[in-house]
C-alpha cells in the first residue's frame, strides 16, 4: 500500500492535467478546425468520385436511354473510340457502384422474361445521376478552357 | 455545384450525430491528450486528429456500440505517438545546439516533470491508458474495466504492472 501512495503523489505531482477553463476554451477552436477538415475531405471525396473515368463514362452511355451492361461496354467503347474499354466484371463493379450511389438504377423491363441473367438487366439515369452527368460534364468543359488558355496542348 | 448539394442533404443527419457525439466526448479525450502530450497545442491535434479520422472512415455505425472506449483508446495512442515523434525532434534539435553553452542548472521540478512525460509514453499504449483514467480521470478499478471491456481483476493486475514498470523507468533514470 505505501507503494501505491507513493505513486499516488508522483501522479499527483507531475501528470499534467488540464483545468477547465482550458478545455473549454479549446472547445470551439477544436470543433471548427474537425469541420474545416471535414468540408476538405468531403470535397476530395466527391472530386474522386466525379473523376472516376469509367463511371462517368457510364453516367454518359445511358444519357440515351436505358441499357443493359453489355449494351454499356460496347456505347463507352464507341464514345471513346476504344481509349476506355470496360471488362464484364470492371462494368459490373462500376455499376454496382453507381447503383449504390443512387446514380443509377435497375428498370424492371428485361426483353424476355424467361432469360434472367445479369447480363440482361437494363439500367438507367436516376434524377441524381442526371444531375451529376450534367454538373461533372460542365467541370470537365471548364477545365478543358483552362486548360486551352495555359496553351499546354496543341489547338483543335 | 449541383452534385455537392445533394450529397449534402444525404449527410445532413449523419453530420448532426457526428458533432453530438464530439461534444458529449470533448472533455474527456482532451483531458486526456493534454496528460499524456502535456501541451495544449498537442492536445488539440490530438483531439482534431481523432475525430477527423473517425469521420473519414465514416465508422459511426461501429462506434454506436462503444464510442467512448473507442476515443478513449484512439486518444491515448494518437497522444503517445505526438510524444515520440517530439522527442525524435528535439533528439535532433539538442544536437544542432552542442555547441552553445548549456544552461548551468535547470529547474529540477520542470526537469523532473520533463522525466515523467517521457517515461509515460515509454510505457505500452494500453498501460498508459490504464493510468490515465486512474490518476487523471480518477475512474474506479470497476469504472475502469468496464470502459474497456475486461475484468476487475484483470484491471488490477495491468494497473499493478503499469504502475511498477512507470517506477522501473523512473528509478533508471534517476
Amino acid at each position: 500500500m505505501m507503494h501505491d501512495r507513493k505513486m499516488d503523489e508522483v501522479f499527483g505531482r507531475f501528470l499534467p492535467s488540464a483545468p477547465p477553463e482550458q478545455v473549454e476554451a479549446a472547445r470551439w477552436r477544436v470543433l471548427n478546425r474537425v469541420r474545416d477538415g471535414i468540408a476538405a475531405s468531403r470535397e476530395t471525396a466527391e472530386g474522386a468520385f466525379a473523376l472516376n473515368h469509367g463511371d462517368y463514362h457510364i453516367l454518359l452511355a445511358l444519357e440515351n436511354g436505358e441499357r443493359h451492361a453489355y449494351a454499356i461496354m460496347s456505347a463507352v467503347a464507341e464514345l471513346t473510340e476504344g481509349a476506355t474499354r470496360f471488362g464484364p466484371g470492371t462494368v459490373f463493379t462500376s455499376i454496382r457502384r453507381l447503383l449504390t450511389a443512387g446514380l443509377i438504377e435497375e428498370t424492371e423491363q428485361r426483353p424476355d422474361s424467361r432469360i434472367n441473367d445479369e447480363m440482361r438487366q437494363h439500367y438507367r439515369l436516376t434524377g441524381v445521376g442526371q444531375r451529376v452527368l450534367a454538373a461533372e460534364s460542365e467541370r470537365l468543359a471548364s477545365r478543358l478552357f483552362h486548360v486551352r488558355d495555359q496553351h499546354v496542348m496543341r489547338p483543335l | 455545384m449541383l452534385a455537392t448539394r445533394v450529397f449534402d442533404v444525404t449527410n445532413e443527419s449523419l453530420e448532426q450525430d457526428f458533432e453530438k457525439l464530439f461534444h458529449e466526448h470533448y472533455p474527456l479525450i482532451y483531458r486526456t491528450a493534454f496528460s499524456v502530450t502535456g501541451i495544449a497545442q498537442d492536445a488539440e491535434d490530438v483531439v482534431q486528429t481523432i475525430f477527423l479520422r473517425l469521420y473519414r472512415r465514416r465508422e459511426l455505425s461501429i462506434l454506436r456500440k462503444n464510442p467512448k472506449a473507442y476515443l478513449y483508446r484512439a486518444a491515448v495512442n494518437e497522444a503517445v505517438s505526438v510524444v515520440r515523434l517530439r522527442r525524435r525532434h528535439i533528439l535532433t534539435d539538442d544536437m544542432a545546439q552542442l555547441d552553445r553553452p548549456v544552461a548551468a542548472n535547470p529547474l529540477p521540478e520542470a526537469s523532473l516533470r520533463e522525466e515523467f512525460l517521457k517515461a509515460v509514453s515509454g510505457l505500452s499504449a494500453s498501460a498508459v491508458e490504464i493510468l490515465i483514467l486512474r490518476y487523471e480521470h480518477h475512474y474506479s478499478d470497476a469504472e475502469i474495466a468496464k470502459l474497456l471491456g475486461t475484468s476487475r481483476s484483470a484491471i488490477a493486475v495491468r494497473l499493478f504492472r503499469a504502475r511498477a514498470r512507470l517506477k522501473r523507468f523512473m528509478e533508471k533514470k534517476s
